[in-house]
């Protein structure tokens, strides 16, 4: 076995072994817990940790969750200014240390005392969005084409039917992945990010829904032009303390993940916090460029767990047995004469208190 | 002062509410809202899997029979990060479980509150599903 075949087979187990340990039920575990809330904010680069072998070390266990208070695009109230203002940080933090502490109070025996899995947040950013480029914080708008398709993707579970197969729900739906970049941005649950790295390698797992990546270092040439997939193909290197990876050979089918490439940048900001950018260059779906950036921090004791997501996804199932139920009850009705139009999928019901049937703006809509 | 002060807590709270609020699955597609129910049972097994757990509970009708159901959860990450841990919910713990009925009418629920015999309280679900007892805040 070569050396290269080596260190894969290493990485490979060492990504195994980290999953692996995920998994194991944990008895008498504290909630993951983190130091009180800190003024974060973007700050100069310090002398980054190297790996043994020299390369920059990102290695750890990385959390979105201090990310989820940080919009996806730019509230009005914010307009012109990337930044909180001093007073409006200082508010943040307030707010941000009330929902921790609310999240940390289950290490006191009370388990299950919360409903808000969102309440994680272990450091304050200033940050106003989390899209940082066009400068006014929001998301380019869709091409026609985009604007078309969406209109026929499915919507799965969040939207209004009907379902009569697989096919009908989304890609997050059906447990098949988020993207390169969607698997990063920040979600109410399951924000778990774990890097390993070996020479020549740099392995990321995420936590929901499951997807992993093993990228080499090297510069070899990426998979043929007609080779798509979900994930792309990823190739990395180092620009000074920041690791610049390039995936192509994207299927486009995942959100922010489509054009002809995507660029990650990841730089160890401080000891405990990863600065992650991704530009997307998509000119079918987007009428300009973005870059979305997001920072993930490493609090004390946090640990990626397992989110296989196909071990028992009978959401599907349900959802379906749902529509059939429905077909049943129409047909019963109408032997009782009664004509009346379908029950929509959300039964009036709006996700996150938005009206049935509108359209859900989120990281979650996969096309 | 008080007035700019809570010009800046509403905007910052806007700010907050500005996060999407985006479970896995939705839980309208899947169970109904105007069929809650009450389950008291004994727990027969916790299935810790992905993306939901399943909590099974056997049930003892007044007429003496027994019914199986299953009771969706949270997913297991969020309940352990909530403090569950596989000793959580032994078999043959006693429980009452209050949720939602699946749509298809088979003898699943969507879990929401968990009350032990002793009266101590445990939310089950999953957040941002948009639930109708949905609480963002406690």
């Amino acid at each position: 076995m070569n050396r290269q075949l080596v260190t894969v087979a290493w990485t490979l187990t060492g990504l195994i072994a980290v999953m692996s340990w995920a998994a194991r039920p944990v008895a008498g575990q504290s909630p993951a817990t983190g130091s009180k809330t800190t003024t974060a904010s973007k700050s100069a680069s310090p002398a980054t940790p190297r790996t043994p072998w020299g390369d920059p070390d990102l290695q750890g266990s990385w959390t979105t969750d201090s990310a989820y208070a940080i919009p996806m695009q730019r509230p009005q109230q914010f307009a012109g200014r990337a930044e909180l203002n001093d007073e409006e940080f200082k508010a943040k933090v307030e707010t941000d240390t009330k929902r921790r502490e609310r999240a940390l109070k289950i290490g006191d025996g009370g388990i299950g005392s919360i409903s808000e899995d969102a309440a994680w947040i272990t450091k304050t950013f200033r940050q106003t969005s989390l899209i940082v480029e066009p400068a006014d914080g929001k998301l380019p708008p869709l091409t026609p084409e985009a604007q078309r398709k969406q209109q026929l993707a499915p919507r799965g579970t969040y939207g209004n039917g009907p379902l009569d197969g697989p096919e009908d729900f989304g890609l997050y739906d059906r447990c098949i992945t988020l993207g390169v970049v969607g698997s990063v941005t920040p979600k109410i649950y399951g924000n778990g990010h774990r890097i390993v790295q070996g020479p020549g390698y740099v392995a990321f797992l995420n936590e929901m829904i499951h997807e992993h990546r093993i990228i080499p270092l090297d510069g070899r040439p990426h998979a043929g032009r007609n080779i798509k997939m979900y994930m792309g193909d990823s190739r990395g290197h180092w620009e000074g303390n920041t690791l610049v990876v390039e995936t192509t050979n994207l299927n486009g089918k995942p959100n922010y993940s489509g054009g002809e490439k995507v660029i990650e940048r990841f730089t160890r900001v401080e000891p405990d916090v990863l600065r992650y950018e991704a530009i997307i260059d998509d000119p079918k779906t987007y009428t300009r460029p973005f870059t979305i950036s997001i920072p993930l921090v490493s609090p004390p004791g946090y640990q990626v767990l397992a989110y296989d997501c196909h071990e028992g996804n009978k959401a599907l199932m349900q959802a379906l047995g749902g529509e059939r139920a429905e077909d049943k009850a129409l047909d019963q009705d109408l032997k009782k004469g009664i004509v009346r139009a379908r029950k929509p999928v959300q039964n009036g019901l709006g996700v996150g208190g938005s009206p049935t049937g509108a359209p859900v703006v989120s990281e979650a809509d996969t096309r | 002062m008080r007035t700019k002060l809570s010009l800046v807590t509403v905007g910052v709270t806007l700010l907050v509410a500005a996060a999407p609020v985006i479970a896995h699955h939705s839980f309208a597609a899947e169970f109904d809202s105007a069929q809650p129910i009450t389950l008291n049972g004994t727990v027969t097994k916790m299935e810790w899997i992905n993306p939901h757990a399943w909590i099974h509970l056997e049930v003892k009708k007044p007429d003496g029979k027994v019914e199986n159901w299953e009771v969706e959860t949270g997913n297991p990450s969020a309940l352990i990060r909530r403090g569950f841990n596989r000793n959580s919910l032994p078999a043959g713990t006693e429980i009452t479980v209050q949720g939602f009925r699946a749509k298809d009418g088979g003898m699943r629920a969507n879990g929401r509150d968990l009350t032990f015999k002793d009266g101590k309280k445990l939310f089950v679900g999953s957040s941002g599903t948009g639930a109708p007892d949905e609480r963002s805040e406690k």
